[in-house]
C-alpha cells in the first residue's frame, strides 16, 4: 500500500465520514478492500456485498473500475480460478486516505476562499478560550520553528 | 519388494479384453477419421456420431469378455493370474502325474506379486467414467458453475444482449437459457447444463472485446449447441473416453467428435443469425484478442474448453474446437451457398468400402499377433516356473517347439491355464529334463509323456 496523496473528486456536504468523499457503493467497496489482507477479485467483493444487500455483479464491476480510474484502487492481471483475472487492492491505507482527503478539501477551501476560512477559524475558536489558547501555542511554536 | 517382470507387462497388454478393446478403438478411430476425410457425403452431425463409435467398443466388448465360450471360440484363451488356490488340481492330486519329475508347479509367490494391471486399469477407467457421468448429469452444471466461478446475470444486466438471446432462442425453437459471466479476461463463451438449468456463459473478456451484434453472433453459435444437446453429447464422449483413459486414441476420438459438433454449431448458428459473414468476422476478432494472452497448457485448455483452439498440431489433435481457418472456411462456404467440390457418391462409397476393408484386415492381423503371443505365453508358463526355481529363465517359443517335433502339438496349443484343469487321459503334457550342459537352454530338451488317469 502506498503512502501518498489521494485525489478527491467530490465532496458531499451531507455525507457522513467516508461518504463525504465517495459514493455509498464506493464506500462499501473500499471498506471491504481495507478489511481484506489480500488482493480481491470483483467477484470476491460482490460475494461479500451480496450478503448485506441485493446487488448486481456488473454494478460492483463498474464501480471498482471507476475506483481504479480515480486512483484509489490498484489492479493487476493474474492467473486464477476460472482464467486470467484482475485482482484489486487499495492504493492507500484507511488513515492516510482520510487524512489526505481532508487536506485536499481544506487546501481547496483555503486556496479559493483563504480570508473567509481564516476569519471563520478565528471566530469559531475565540468562542472557546481553551481551544483558542491551544491553537495560539501551536502557531507560536510553528512560527518559532520556522524562524529558528 | 514388488518386482515386475517385463514379460508380465506384455502379458497384461495381451489380456484379451484389454488388448481387443484397445486396438479396436485405435483401428476404428483411424478408419472413422479416414472416412470423415474422404467421404464427402457425411455431414458434421453424422461425422460426430461416427467418432463416438470407436469409444463405444470397450462397452460393446463386455458381453464377449464375460462369456468364456465366446472367448474360447474367438479369442483363443483367457489369461489369468495364478495363485496357490487355482493351481490345477489334476496336477496336485493325481498320484500318477505327481510321480513325473518335476511336476508342473507354479511359483506362487512370484505370480501373486504381480498385480493384475490390465484389470486395475479397466476398473479405474470404469470408476472414472461413472463418477464423471454421475457428477455431470446429477449436478447438471452446478459443479462447473462453482469451478469456473460463474455469476448469474440479473435481468437488468446486459439487457439488450439478454433480449437478443431470447429472440435467437425463439428462432431456434428452444427455451431461452439463463445467462452468466465469468471473470476471465480472455474472450470465451460456453454453455453448461441441460434442460431448465442450461446456462450460456460469457467471459468478461468476450463482453469487453465484442460489440453487441458480435456478441449476438457468439450467442447464436452457443444456442445452436443448446439445440443440439451438445452438453450431453460432450458428457457422453468424455465419459466414454475416460473408460479407456489409458488409450490416447480415446482422447483423440472424443476431441474430434466434439470438434465436429463445433462445426455443426457454427453452421447452425450462422444460419439462424442470417449473417454468416458476421460470425466469421467475429471469430477472427476473438482470435486476434485472445493472442494478447499467454498460451495455456494442454491440461488447462482441456479443462476450460476455450472458444477457439490453437493452430499447432498436437494441441489441435486434443482440442475440442476446430482450427480458426477451418471454421471460417466452413462458415464462408455456407455464406456462398456452395460446396468446394461437389461430392461424388460412387467415389465416396468406394473409398468407404476400401477403408472399412483395410480396418478389418488390420484387425485380423493384430488379432493374430495376440493369438500367437497367447500360444507362446501359455507354453512358456508351463515350463518357465519350475525352472525358475532353479535359476533358469527359459523362453520357449512355438518355433523351438516345432523344431523338436512334438507329435501331439496341435492338442497342446489349445491348453489354456484354466484348461490345465481339463487334462484328460490320452492328452500330452511336456516334461523338462536337465542333462547338465553348460547353457541352460541346451540343458532343457523337451519330452512328451502321455497322461494316464
Amino acid at each position: 500500500m502506498r503512502r501518498g496523496t489521494a485525489k478527491i473528486f467530490q465532496y458531499n456536504i451531507e455525507g457522513k465520514e467516508l461518504q463525504a468523499f465517495l459514493g455509498p457503493l464506493e464506500t462499501s467497496i473500499i471498506e471491504v478492500m481495507w478489511s481484506s489482507k489480500q488482493p480481491l477479485t470483483v467477484r470476491d467483493v460482490y460475494e461479500k456485498l451480496r450478503r448485506r444487500k441485493r446487488i448486481a455483479y456488473t454494478t460492483v464491476m463498474t464501480t471498482m473500475d471507476r475506483l481504479y480510474e480515480k486512483g484509489l484502487l490498484d489492479r493487476r492481471m493474474e492467473k486464477g480460478r476460472g482464467g486470467v483475472l484482475y485482482v484489486y487492492w487499495p492504493k492507500f491505507e484507511e488513515h492516510s486516505f482520510k487524512k489526505s482527503a481532508v487536506h485536499e478539501v481544506l487546501n481547496s477551501l483555503v486556496e479559493n476562499f483563504g480570508d473567509i476560512v481564516a476569519s471563520y477559524l478565528v471566530e469559531r475558536l475565540s468562542s472557546d478560550e481553551k481551544e483558542f489558547k491551544e491553537l495560539k501555542e501551536k502557531l507560536e511554536k510553528a512560527l518559532k520553528g520556522k524562524g529558528g | 519388494m514388488l518386482t515386475i517382470d517385463p514379460n508380465y507387462i506384455l502379458i497384461q497388454f495381451f489380456q484379451p479384453y484389454f488388448y481387443y478393446s484397445t486396438i479396436l478403438l485405435a483401428v476404428s478411430f483411424i478408419c472413422v477419421k479416414a472416412l470423415a476425410k474422404y467421404n464427402r457425403l457425411l455431414t458434421a452431425r453424422v461425422k460426430s456420431l461416427c467418432y463416438l463409435f470407436p469409444l463405444t467398443i470397450p462397452v460393446l466388448l463386455i458381453p464377449f469378455a464375460s462369456s468364456w465360450l465366446i472367448m474360447r471360440l474367438f479369442l483363443e484363451a483367457k489369461i489369468s493370474s495364478y495363485g496357490l488356490h487355482n493351481t490345477p488340481p489334476a496336477l496336485r492330486l493325481d498320484p500318477h502325474i505327481s510321480t513325473l519329475p518335476p511336476p508342473i508347479v507354479f511359483n506362487h509367490v512370484k505370480l501373486l506379486n504381480n498385480p493384475p494391471v490390465a484389470n486395475m486399469l479397466l476398473a479405474a477407467g470404469l470408476t472414472l467414467s461413472v463418477s464423471y457421468l454421475l457428477a455431470t448429469v446429477v449436478l447438471n452444471g452446478r459443479a462447473a458453475k462453482r469451478v469456473f466461478h460463474v455469476v448469474e446475470l440479473e435481468p437488468e444486466e446486459y439487457e439488450s444482449l439478454q433480449r437478443r438471446v431470447g429472440e435467437l432462442s425463439r428462432r431456434l425453437g428452444i427455451n431461452p437459457p439463463r445467462i452468466g459471466l465469468v471473470e476471465d479476461l480472455r474472450p470465451n463463451a460456453f454453455t453448461i447444463g441441460y434442460g431448465e438449468r442450461t446456462m450460456l456463459i460469457f467471459s468478461l473478456g468476450m463482453l469487453k472485446t465484442l460489440e453487441e451484434r458480435e456478441l449476438a453472433a457468439v450467442a447464436a453459435h452457443e444456442l445452436a449447441h443448446v439445440k443440439n444437446n451438445d452438453f450431453l453429447f460432450k458428457t457422453a464422449s468424455v465419459a466414454l473416453a475416460l473408460l479407456s483413459f489409458f488409450n490416447p486414441f480415446a482422447y483423440f476420438a472424443s476431441a474430434t467428435a466434439q470438434r465436429e459438433r463445433e462445426i455443426l454449431a457454427d453452421e447452425e448458428g450462422a444460419r439462424i443469425l442470417g449473417q454468416p459473414r458476421l460470425l466469421a468476422k467475429t471469430l477472427v476478432k476473438i482470435y486476434e484478442a485472445s493472442r494478447a494472452f499467454p498460451k495455456e497448457g494442454i491440461i488447462t485448455r482441456l479443462a476450460t474448453g476455450l472458444f477457439l483452439s490453437s493452430p499447432t498440431s498436437l494441441r489441435s489433435m486434443l482440442s475440442t474446437h476446430p482450427r480458426l481457418d477451418q471454421r471460417v472456411e466452413t462458415i464462408r462456404r455456407l455464406n456462398d451457398g456452395k460446396e468446394p467440390t461437389p461430392a461424388n457418391p460412387l467415389l465416396s462409397i468406394t473409398i468407404s468400402i476400401l477403408i472399412i476393408a483395410a480396418g478389418i484386415i488390420s484387425t485380423y492381423y493384430l488379432a493374430s499377433i495376440q493369438r500367437s503371443f497367447i500360444r507362446q505365453y501359455l507354453l512358456t508358463m508351463v515350463f518357465k516356473t519350475p525352472l525358475e526355481e532353479k535359476g533358469f529363465i527359459p523362453a520357449y517359443s512355438l518355433d523351438s517347439m516345432k523344431r523338436i517335433r512334438i507329435s501331439n502339438f496341435s492338442r497342446l496349443r489349445n491348453i489354456s491355464p484354466n484348461g490345465l484343469n481339463e487334462l484328460r487321459p490320452g492328452m500330452m503334457v511336456l516334461k523338462i529334463e536337465e542333462d547338465g550342459g553348460s547353457s541352460p537352454r541346451r540343458q532343457t530338451p523337451f519330452q512328451c509323456f502321455p497322461l494316464k488317469a
